[in-house]
């Protein structure tokens, strides 16, 4: 009950809501007022279960805060950070929601990719926010030197600058680190193995459809179905970091490999690496998806990723999950959702092309 | 002592850093994945600064591992195992790495692995043009 919306007041932390509403009704400084209110506004719900009436001046200024506190729980916050090629977390705040932009290529691309993936996930899926309560949105840009690397902590998105690669804060790739704060809320699908690889998957889908969200809800055939388009450096064969249309084409370099991802169960990687190929064997679902788009037509975000939506908040989803389960959890949702059209089979059908049989 | 140093995790799996550097026979050798991709000689200086990292870092005294935070994804992970005559030990470290002496140290090894790699690349580059 002690916290605050803005100025800070301890001493109405302990003091009741009779006495609140006269230093409401007869106070002289507009901050003791205003603290007088927003304390009346946090113990809201403690006094509605004590039955307490307020007197009708204050009821009314109430009624007016809590509509525009709502207003603001329903807006975009996003907060950018920037390191300054150090580990010190967060860092300094660069730039806020409704702040110009900051000259910084890293901070004003962090900043649009929220805003991107934050409008797609609240007009297409009316998700408020990761924590579906608009809850604030944090980035970090320019964290370590040369660091090649993007990733979620549980609380930030960390983007380096890379070495290798360039451009970690493009919009598939900050949408993907997102989408794991939308898995992590919704099904905490365990980072290993299967269950890890359909967290990638997740992350993927949502990166890539946010990006065709952005480009103006663009047809799937149009799509480049890229996650982390443009990312190697100069002198690096690669196009993206992975292809959701063909997996295993994203990269090609004497230096560092190629893209190791299948898209068949045949060539399942079984291996302990990447915390048992969480990033490798992603390429199976992944290929599932982009047929299930493809085939459905249009937007992606219409229907395919709606499926996939429904399947993520599934209370059948367990952190456990394999491959053949969720598989079968987007034919049952494909059904639930679109009973009358031929979605389903076509969940059906494209998982069966990457070697996944639906019962 | 010898200093072997891994990376894996991260957004491309094939791109796990490796540097095996002896201290004592002043060799680094540097790979990517299952490939070495040079070796070369390392000047006293340098050795001198990786044990003194080493030692900062209090390396024996570290815990064996150190678990991602919860609900962590795509993070990177670094193993470094040290020999010595009388000591053999192993570390794995996650992505973010708190304790300041341990990420000068981890970041003096991605700077060694990045030196030579910028070589290789530059001379890539210039086959090329």
């Amino acid at each position: 009950m002690c916290q605050r919306i803005g100025h800070r007041h301890s001493i109405f932390c302990v003091v009741p809501p009779h006495v609140l509403q006269a230093v409401v009704q007869n106070a002289e400084a507009p901050e003791d007022r205003e603290a007088a209110l927003n304390t009346l506004l946090i113990d809201g719900t403690q006094r509605t279960l004590r039955g307490i009436r307020l007197a009708a001046p204050v009821e009314q200024a109430l009624a007016a805060r809590v509509s525009a506190f709502g207003a603001r729980q329903s807006a975009k916050h996003r907060i950018i950070y920037d390191a300054h090629n150090t580990d010190t977390l967060p860092g300094e705040v660069v730039r806020t929601e409704g702040d110009p932009d900051t000259g910084d290529r890293a901070a004003n691309e962090a900043y649009d990719g929220l805003g991107h993936t934050y409008d797609y996930y609240l007009s297409e899926l009316g998700r408020n926010s990761l924590d579906g309560q608009g809850g604030p949105l944090h980035a970090v840009v320019h964290y370590l030197q040369d660091h090649d690397n993007a990733y979620w902590d549980g609380r930030y998105m960390l983007f380096g600058d890379g070495f290798l690669m360039d451009h970690l804060t493009e919009l598939s790739v900050a949408a993907h680190e997102l989408t794991h704060g939308v898995t992590e809320v919704e099904a905490q699908l365990f980072y290993y193995k299967q269950s890890g690889a359909l967290n990638e998957h997740v992350s993927d889908v949502f990166g890539s459809v946010v990006k065709q969200y952005a480009n103006g809800r663009e047809d799937a055939s149009e799509a480049d179905w890229l996650i982390g388009e443009g990312i190697w450096r100069d002198g690096i064969e690669g196009e993206a970091l992975r292809s959701m249309k063909n997996p295993g084409t994203a990269h090609n370099d004497p230096l560092i490999g190629k893209d190791p991802q299948p898209d068949h169960m045949d060539n399942y990687y079984r291996g302990l690496d990447d915390a048992g190929g969480v990033h490798i064997n992603s390429g199976i679902p992944n290929k599932a998806f982009y047929l299930v788009a493809d085939r459905i037509g249009g937007f992606s975000g219409d229907k395919a990723a709606r499926i996939w939506y429904a399947t993520l908040r599934d209370e059948r989803l367990l952190i456990r999950t394999k491959f053949k389960e969720f598989a079968q959890l987007t034919y049952i949702n494909a059904w639930n959702l679109f009973p009358d059209g031929d979605e389903a089979n076509i969940v059906k059908t494209s998982w069966a092309e990457v070697g996944i049989e639906i019962s | 002592m010898r200093v072997q140093f891994n990376t894996d995790g991260g957004h491309v799996p094939g791109l796990r850093r490796r540097l095996d550097i002896d201290t004592d026979k002043r060799t680094i050798t540097i790979g990517i994945a299952d490939r070495i991709i040079g070796t070369d000689e390392v000047p006293v200086e340098e050795s001198d600064e990786l044990e003194r990292l080493m030692k900062g870092a209090d390396f024996f005294e570290l815990p064996a591992t150190s678990p991602p935070p919860p609900g962590a994804a795509d993070y990177q992970s670094y193993t470094i195992s040290a020999t010595t005559p009388s000591h053999s030990y192993e570390v794995r470290l996650t992505d973010p790495i708190e304790n300041p002496r341990v990420r000068e140290l981890v970041n003096h090894l991605n700077h060694r692995w990045m030196k030579m790699i910028d070589a290789r690349l530059a001379s890539r580059r210039r086959d090329t043009s």
